[in-house]
């Protein structure tokens, strides 16, 4: 290799950047503190991933990629009703303020919230030499899936809580470009 | 005239963000979603100045911040980036492009005032004047609320705590408390735990909820023996509790500790020859406040007394604020009003960093008093 400035063993670190990316958007956008419950990371077996508690809840999932000397994915699976709250946070409104027509104005926070997070983490990656660039977010909404990833991808799974709700981040890397 | 700024951002949240953060502002806010549509209202509306995002569809903003410099009848207008790209390779691109300032996402709407104020002047809205400091402005953020359904104790906060900087305001009810908080925020809430159904702990994580309010510190105000409610509030974040029937001197000091402006009070005071006014290392703006109504008191007293000179002592200053700065244009303009003469201690870093905004890039900042007053 290597055009990378991963360590041979990127997990943990890996794991840092986003835990801290996490942290410091909920901490500056909903002025919340997210706190991490557990987290997962495997390269080959996803199969014993985190999923949210309870498969019939509406959730809804932000999606943001990089893309350059290192590629990416990460979903950003919340409940719906967090996801409300944390929508009205963003702008200063109350749920009630929202009315049933208003899942486009959760929709779009929810997608700058895991636009802000994917890229803080991605610029620490840019600023290891790993030039990348984001990609436009997309909303998922619904229950009852999950994403199922590439199976060599590198997944690091982070289930964290905030008031009293968990959510989950869930980070997917191509190691055709890292050390893997 | 209002000022205008475009803000162009994919994100609906973003442009809200930037439209809440500028309401108390005299401010006009366009909004584009992509490059190809800022382009277009820059070209209609001329901004004052554009708030840009990098990554859109359509076209993206390292592509319209391009146009835009390409263009004779737009180039002069200044960009600031607000983007969630900020890998180090990114900025020195953009910067390279021209743009006169960057704002990485995740951002609070104080960076975003405080970044805009750097480039423009921001005149608070003639409607929410008392709510927005500008620089130059009055000071504001002094008022405290009170609220009390008890028209007795109410009386006795008000009338045995005077001798204080702040200015109370009276509410019967959490709900007249908090939407008066929306359109000015006070400095802090002092309530009565006492109030029904739990409205003072449900008050302040109204207050917690809404950005704008979610620092202001709250006391609360309970009987001894409320043991559970006293509890309650302060694992609920009060910052402190006073006891009931009133205790002027304890409610002060809490309210003073809770505001952080111990030590404050005493931060204007005059000598045998000039006034001396000491700024402290990271006072807050509420405690600038404290400091510039002792000034106001102060400036007077010097003018009666015969004194010409005042000194603003900053040596103990070592980050220089947009807050700073808006609390030293309104202090020496006010003595200067008087016919007082106004020179400022420092540190060379010091005036450097006030030589980058507009309103301070000709101010001497003087080592020693020494020095000073020989230039006096």
């Amino acid at each position: 290799m290597s055009d990378t400035a991963l360590p041979a063993a990127p997990e943990a670190l890996l794991a840092e950047m986003m835990i801290d990316a996490v942290e410091k958007v909920f901490g500056t956008m909903v002025r919340r503190k997210a706190n991490l419950i557990r987290q997962f990371v495997s390269t080959r077996d996803h199969s014993h991933a985190p999923d949210l508690e309870g498969t019939d809840i509406s959730v809804v999932v932000g999606t943001v990629g990089f893309i350059g000397k290192i590629n990416g994915v990460i979903y950003l699976y919340l409940p719906e009703k967090l996801a409300t709250r944390l929508a009205c946070d963003m702008l200063g409104l109350e749920p009630s303020d929202l009315g049933d027509g208003d899942a486009e104005t959760v929709n779009d926070a929810i997608g700058e919230l895991t636009n802000m997070i994917v890229g803080t983490f991605k610029n620490q990656l840019c600023d290891r030499g790993l030039d990348c660039h984001l990609t436009i977010p997309s909303i998922l909404r619904g229950s009852h899936f999950k994403v199922q990833p590439v199976a060599n991808a590198l997944r690091s799974v982070f289930e964290f809580e905030t008031t009293d709700q968990r959510f989950l981040a869930d980070v997917l890397i191509d190691p055709s470009h890292t050390t893997l | 005239m209002p000022k205008k700024i475009l803000s162009v951002d994919d994100s609906k949240t973003v442009r809200l963000i930037v439209r809440k953060a500028m309401k108390p502002y005299d401010m006009i806010v366009c909004e584009a979603q992509n490059g190809e549509e800022g382009l277009a209202v820059a070209r209609a509306e001329k901004p004052d100045l554009i708030l840009l995002d990098v990554t859109m569809p359509v076209m993206d903003g390292v592509e319209m911040l391009t146009r835009l410099k390409a263009d004779p009848e737009l180039k002069q207008i200044p960009v600031m980036m607000l983007t969630a790209e900020a890998g180090r390779e990114n900025i020195l691109k953009i910067a390279k492009i021209g743009v006169r300032d960057y704002i990485v996402k995740p951002f609070t709407e104080q960076v975003l005032v405080e970044k805009l104020s750097r480039i423009m002047t921001l005149t608070p809205a003639a409607a929410a004047g008392a709510a927005a400091p500008a620089a130059g402005g009055a000071p504001t953020g002094r008022t405290v609320f009170i609220v009390e359904d008890k028209p007795a104790i109410v009386q006795a906060v008000t009338e045995t705590v005077k001798n204080s900087a702040w200015t109370w305001k009276h509410f019967t009810t959490s709900a007249e408390a908090f939407q008066a908080a929306e359109k000015t925020p006070p400095a802090a809430v002092v309530v009565s735990l006492s109030l029904p159904e739990g409205a003072a702990i449900d008050l302040l994580r109204s207050f917690r909820g809404r950005p704008a309010l979610a620092a202001t510190p709250f006391v609360g105000l309970a009987v001894k023996t409320a043991s559970e409610d006293i509890q309650r509030a302060q694992e609920s974040g009060f910052a402190g509790v006073s006891s009931k029937p009133i205790d002027a001197a304890d409610l002060e000091a809490k309210l003073r500790r809770a505001l952080k402006l111990e030590g404050v009070f005493r931060a204007a005071e005059l000598t045998k020859d000039h006034m001396l006014v000491r700024i402290s290392e990271e006072m807050t703006s509420a405690q600038l406040d404290v400091a510039m109504a002792q000034v106001m008191e102060k400036v007077t007293e010097a003018a009666d007394s015969g004194l010409g000179l005042a000194v603003f002592d900053l040596t103990a200053v070592k980050t220089f604020t947009v807050e700073i700065l808006k609390f030293l244009i309104s202090a020496t303009r006010k003595c200067e009003d008087l016919g007082m003469r106004c020179v400022l201690l420092g540190t060379s870093e010091l005036a450097a960093a006030a030589r980058t905004f507009d309103e301070s890039k000709d101010w001497t900042f003087h080592a020693k008093l020494e020095s000073a007053m020989a230039t006096a």
